[in-house]
């Protein structure tokens, strides 16, 4: 096995693990994606320059790529997490308060991760042991999370006295912002998780068939718990992201960005079914939405416009799914 | 005998699906139980497997009194069951589905050991040679064929050497040429001394492959009898005799 197989996959060929990427990922993103580029690069003189590059896109979608990091681990595994954005401003709270009060950046950020892998985890319980249908025990955690966030402010804005958040947030690395390289970093780690151990095997095996898996030995509702943990955490990650970028931390953070999430990673080609999809995909679903948020801007479209965009590619995903796997219905 | 099932009951709510049943099964031997709809076969499958629990009775592996708390101690107590759909993951490859809870590892670092891909793919190529058949083990178990899947199915069952192997209508989803190669291959489990329940509505198969027959009715067994020196004939009639509802010439 040369270095390179051992680099992206330890199952197959390098080749054939791109042509199995390609076959779940499906071309037609790759396309859209292609086309996408084309159109904004002609469009916008300011969209193809390293500046736009590395700050417009690749800054812009860190927060979002984190997230939609979790959200593509619970939804191959048959789940559905709405509560990412919630929990990243709570950890985002979190992060400050600790911050405010002394404690070093570190484990300020650690404690914001914690919060997160524990409400991940209460996701978990109550969607593996509780039979709760994930869409309504997420979107009732989104819901509490929010709320107490907006409790412990006050509703308002909490600015970091600690200036590491922000330079942090702001600075590069080897002309690559640093969060950028926390978001690289996440997508390394995962990638490299995920055909490896049991958890990515198990992450399928259960959105597949949660039954079979049952049948064959697997503890599906523990393995529930790591899954949502790990999403809750990512999230949490998000949310000390979000303040680095911004040296604060407020209650509405982050709020509707499940939209953008989810849609990243259904345009990767997970399935809504469960049981397929890949982190790669997610990637490129993620480069989607990023290159359309900040093309629209480069044009200077009205914002609002963004959200109608990133709806309309979600449907079209969906869409595009279900005919690549079903056929339209003609019924 | 390798098995052995003392009285075992089990209600679900108010309904008493089993209400005593006794069998005992030998190394190498096929225990055949035929029976109606709801007549308690596929509860009694479940019960050995470690799906549900029962109520009351006794069960006996290599003279050992057994309880199974979940699916995985009857595996790992060397009861392995082939489920009437199977149970695979359509979306994993036969080598997945093969070792599923039970993948083979690299190292025996508990949570750091990696997935062993290369030795999990060999011995999934193995076993199912054993059974005379050669597959894409990298393909989605989607994407196979009825009779591919089943052999997966068995595959699995096998890999681990099981003493006892459950199956629940194997040949109801399969082609009658597939079948032949089913009972064949229950044929030489038994030649490598495996213990066989199998729950069938074909009196056929049964006849075909199967030492010892079991009618159940209603919960309990109301007839057993070896079928070795009767006459194809002479066992229907006794399997039929009671039964309702089901014929000779009904699909199964």
């Amino acid at each position: 096995m040369s270095t390179g197989t051992w680099l992206v996959n330890s199952g197959g060929s390098l080749a054939k693990w791109g042509r199995r990427s390609l076959n779940d990922i499906g071309p037609g993103l790759l396309l859209a994606l292609v086309i996408e580029i084309g159109i904004f690069w002609s469009l916008s003189p300011n969209f193809f320059t390293f500046n736009n590059i590395t700050d417009g896109i690749g800054r812009g979608m860190v927060v979002i790529g984190i997230m939609a990091i979790g959200e593509t681990i619970v939804i191959i595994a048959g789940g559905f997490d709405l509560s990412v954005g919630s929990v990243s401003a709570a950890a985002a709270i979190t992060a400050a308060s600790l911050s405010n009060s002394g404690a070093p950046f570190l484990v300020a950020a650690l404690g914001a991760l914690a919060l997160g892998l524990g409400v991940g985890m209460i996701n978990g319980v109550i969607t593996g042991y509780g039979r709760i249908n994930p869409l309504i025990a997420t979107l009732g955690m989104l819901s509490i999370v929010r709320g107490f966030g907006q409790l412990v402010t006050g509703g308002r804005e909490k600015v970091i006295d600690s200036r590491v958040f922000l330079d942090m947030g702001i600075n590069d690395t080897f002309e690559i912002p640093n969060i950028v390289w926390i978001l690289l970093g996440c997508f390394a780690v995962f990638g490299f998780i995920i055909p490896r151990y049991k958890f990515g095997r198990y992450m399928y095996a259960i959105g597949s068939s949660d039954r079979a898996a049952r049948l064959a030995g697997v503890r599906i509702n523990r393995w529930r718990v790591v899954f949502f943990g790990v999403s809750g955490m990512l999230a949490g990650l998000a949310g000390v992201v979000t303040s680095m970028r911004l040296g604060t931390a407020a209650p509405n953070f982050n709020t509707g960005s499940e939209l953008a999430v989810i849609t990243a990673v259904i345009l990767g080609g997970a399935s809504l079914q469960g049981g397929r999809g890949r982190l790669l995909g997610t990637f490129f679903g993620l480069l989607f939405i990023q290159i359309l948020r900040n093309g629209l801007v480069l044009l200077s479209v009205r914002s609002f416009w963004q959200q109608i965009a990133i709806g309309s590619s979600l449907i079209a995903a969906v869409l595009y799914d279900e005919w690549r796997r079903t056929g339209l219905s003609r019924g | 005998m390798i098995l052995e099932i003392a009285d075992v009951k089990k209600s679900f709510g108010a309904v008493e699906v089993l209400k005593g049943v006794s069998l005992s099964v030998d190394s190498a031997k096929c225990y055949g139980l035929v029976g109606d709809n709801g007549a308690g076969k596929s509860t009694m499958l479940k019960i050995l497997s470690g799906v549900h629990r029962p109520d009351a009775g006794e069960m006996r592996l290599e003279d050992q009194v057994v309880e199974f708390q979940a699916e995985i101690d009857a595996r790992l107590a060397g009861i392995e069951m082939i489920f009437q759909d199977l149970a695979l993951c359509d979306d994993l490859d036969a080598t997945a589905n093969i070792f599923l809870g039970r993948e083979r590892r690299r190292g025996s670092a508990r949570w750091f050991s990696f997935l062993d891909h290369k030795r999990m793919r060999s011995e999934s190529l193995e076993v199912l040679a054993s059974l005379g058949t050669v597959m894409p083990v990298d393909r989605r178990v989607q994407t196979l064929s009825g009779g591919e899947r089943q052999l997966v199915a068995v595959a699995r069952a096998l890999e681990f050497e099981p003493k006892v192997l459950l199956m629940d209508e194997p040949t109801a989803a399969l082609s009658v040429d597939k079948v032949g190669v089913l009972l064949g291959l229950i044929e030489r489990l038994k030649e490598r001394g495996v213990a066989i329940i199998l729950v069938s509505h074909r009196f056929t198969d049964l006849i075909q492959v199967c030492d010892t027959i079991g009618v159940l009715v209603h919960g309990k067994i109301v007839d057993e009898f070896a079928v070795s020196g009767q006459s194809v004939d002479d066992l229907t009639t006794r399997m039929v005799r009671h039964m309702s509802g089901i014929g000779l010439d009904e699909p199964a």
